[in-house]
């Protein structure tokens, strides 16, 4: 110790010292940097909220499966044991009518799930043919389809939704698809209509056009592989959305009646039960909603995440 | 001009319509005819006008004014039989000169080049499609391991080889190719252009080959046409076009081009073209047998 304290600064040995240092130096990060790097990069872009994607599969698969996990009629009515707190025989309870409330909620899901399944679909079949045709077309009929879309995204879709259900009469599950679905697919078809806007001018798509490439060709080949990824977000949050929307109106008593269970059905209980203070009616399909809303949230997320990150290919 | 019947495009103009105001005139009044089997060079600044010509051929682009007419077939006809409609598509093939954008990064070679097969639904049995494929690839020298790759693991010359190969496929009577080796280095370019040469010699396709390398365009081409500013000024074939060109543009444009000897190509004169700025007549006068020249006054 005293050594290196006496050593002043000019030394010759001092020169080798630094030189293995440095070294060292060079060696370790050089040998850090290689190994590191790539398995980091690796890590940061694959990650996936493997949690919600597990949460939502057990929901789905629960709801899949209900016929299983909870046999019989979901609407069959105890009349012995109305709103009863969860105990051995009905894990999650019972509803104002004696139904239990845990084989509703797998039914129900289903048939919430369902309803966010084929209303999205709808939605991003029409926003598709809908976006390829505004982006192919000539600049007038681009900007006459562009302003439709904002006219619909100005009204309130839920304005929209009520007078459609009205128009339509009494809901059952297609018809409520239907209507959620025609009122959620202008967001798409902006998004889809730019990127097919941009692929247009692409020779590949113009060599296609010449070799006869009609336009359900070219739609198929060329502009979907190239907006899908930027659409998946949003068909996503479609699904979240629609199942959202189906519970709001069965809340509001405008959407499912009562003897058709969903997570939203289900929900429109939620007055008397607070009256009578059977928190199980409303808090266990309230928190599988929410759990189910959320993990979408999260995967859409991911999905916008991963898509920005990627490079585009236009 | 005497037009034949094989492809003829006659006052071809079009005009590019920017805003209400503005419009760009990118072809004025362009007429010529190709022959079977011929191929006719097109050549001219970048600008003058020669890939709007080759889209209006295509029938990508609707003229303005004028018509293209494919063996008797109005290119941009507007009740054309179905079969009518099939033979342009089939016969008339076109190459892009970006090989990297002409085809789609996201597909294997195997579909970039099932494509035109599926769209006219030929060689639908897998093992005549696979046998197919290879003896397209075959055609332009490459071999049949390159089928799973994208393009963008493929080199400049490899692509534009499988463009040519797509082109092949529907074993077209009219190839136009749009500047096709003009992304490509000059000893790839060499390859592609005796590619051009031996398939042409071999399918007797007729071929528009627009570029605007004179050299390559002397080796390959029968009969030669010099555009400017939107105007085809001078047509003829390849041989006198070098040696005794009419039309001053021509004569600027053919100089223009290196002389491999630093003396001489330092102590010649470049002859600038300027354009006559008040043009009252323009004709187009035959100078020499096939030779024409637009005679501005
Ligand atoms: N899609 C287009 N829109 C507007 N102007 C265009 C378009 N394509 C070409 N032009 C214009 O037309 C003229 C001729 O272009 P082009 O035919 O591409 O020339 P070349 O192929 O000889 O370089 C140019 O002035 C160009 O700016
Ligand atoms: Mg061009």
């Amino acid at each position: 110790m005293s050594h290196e304290a006496v050593q002043p600064s000019g030394n010759p040995s001092m020169p080798t010292e630094d030189q293995l240092a440095g070294e060292l130096r060079f060696q370790v990060v050089g040998r850090l940097d290689v190994h590191d790097a790539p398995r980091a990069a690796a890590k940061r872009s694959a990650r996936l909220p493997w949690v919600s994607i597990a949460v939502l599969a057990l929901i789905a698969l629960g709801c899949l499966l209900a016929n299983v996990i909870a046999p019989g009629n979901a609407n069959y009515m105890d009349l012995a044991s109305p709103a009863k707190a969860p105990c051995a025989r009905y894990p999650f309870g019972t509803d104002m009518m004696g139904r239990s409330i845990f084989a509703m909620i797998w039914h129900g899901g289903r048939v919430s799930l369902l309803i966010g399944v084929l209303a999205t679909a709808l939605s991003t079949a029409i926003a598709v043919v809908y976006g390829t045709v505004s982006g192919v077309g000539p600049v007038w009929l681009d900007t006459l389809m562009m302003r439709v879309t904002e006219i619909f995204l100005s009204v309130p879709s839920l304005l929209i939704v009520i007078f459609l259900q009205a128009i339509l009469g009494p809901a059952n599950v297609v018809s409520i698809s239907i209507v959620l679905g025609v009122t959620s697919w202008p967001t798409i078809a902006k998004v889809v209509r730019t990127e097919v806007r941009q692929l247009r001018q692409s020779e590949y798509v113009v060599a296609s056009r010449c070799m006869g490439g009609g336009f359900m060709h070219v739609l198929v080949n060329h502009f979907a592989p190239n907006f899908l990824s930027s659409i998946m977000f949003m068909v996503v949050m479609n699904v979240r959305g629609a199942i959202a929307s189906e519970s709001t109106l069965s809340f509001m008593g405008l959407g499912l009646p009562l003897e058709i269970i969903s997570w939203g059905s289900m929900l429109s209980n939620a007055d008397r039960a607070l009256l009578t203070g059977a928190w199980w009616i409303i808090l266990i399909p309230g928190l599988f909603l929410v759990a189910t809303l959320v993990c979408m949230t999260n995967i859409g997320n991911a999905l916008r995440g991963k898509v920005n990150r990627g490079e585009r290919n236009l | 001009m005497p037009y034949n019947d094989y492809v003829s495009v006659e006052h071809l103009s079009h005009r590019f319509r920017l805003t209400r105001k503005i419009a760009i005139d990118a072809v004025k009044d362009v007429s010529f005819s190709i022959d079977r089997g011929e191929i006719l060079g097109l050549v001219g600044e970048s600008g003058s006008g020669k890939s709007t010509v080759a889209r209006c051929v295509m029938g990508i682009l609707r003229p303005s004014g004028g018509r293209v007419t494919y063996d008797g077939i109005d290119v941009n006809g507007a009740r054309l039989s179905s079969e009518e409609k099939i033979r342009l598509q089939c016969e008339r093939q076109i190459i892009f000169q970006d090989s990297g954008s002409a085809l789609n990064p996201r597909m294997s070679v195997r579909r970039i080049l099932s494509e035109p097969l599926d769209i006219c639904g030929l060689a639908r049995d897998r093992g005549e499609r696979e046998a197919l494929l290879i003896q397209n690839l075959d055609f332009v020298g490459l071999d049949a391991g390159i089928l799973e790759s994208r393009p963008g693991e493929l080199s400049g010359g490899q692509r534009q080889r499988v463009s040519i190969a797509r082109a092949l496929l529907m074993k077209p009577k009219l190839i136009v190719a749009d500047e096709p080796i003009a992304s490509l280095d000059v000893s790839i370019q060499a390859q592609i252009v005796n590619l051009f040469k031996h398939l042409q010699a071999e399918h007797g396709f007729t071929f528009l080959f627009i570029a605007h390398d004179l050299a390559m365009v002397e080796f390959l081409c029968d009969r030669v046409g010099v555009m400017s500013k939107g105007r085809l000024v001078e047509l003829a074939p390849t041989r006198q076009l070098y040696d005794a060109p009419r039309h001053p543009y021509t004569r600027a444009l053919l100089s223009a081009v290196p002389i491999p000897d630093p003396r001489l190509e330092r102590s010649r004169e470049i002859p600038v073209y300027r354009a006559p700025e008040h043009v009252t007549r323009r004709e187009w006068t035959r100078v020499g047998f096939d030779h024409y020249v637009l005679m501005e006054r």
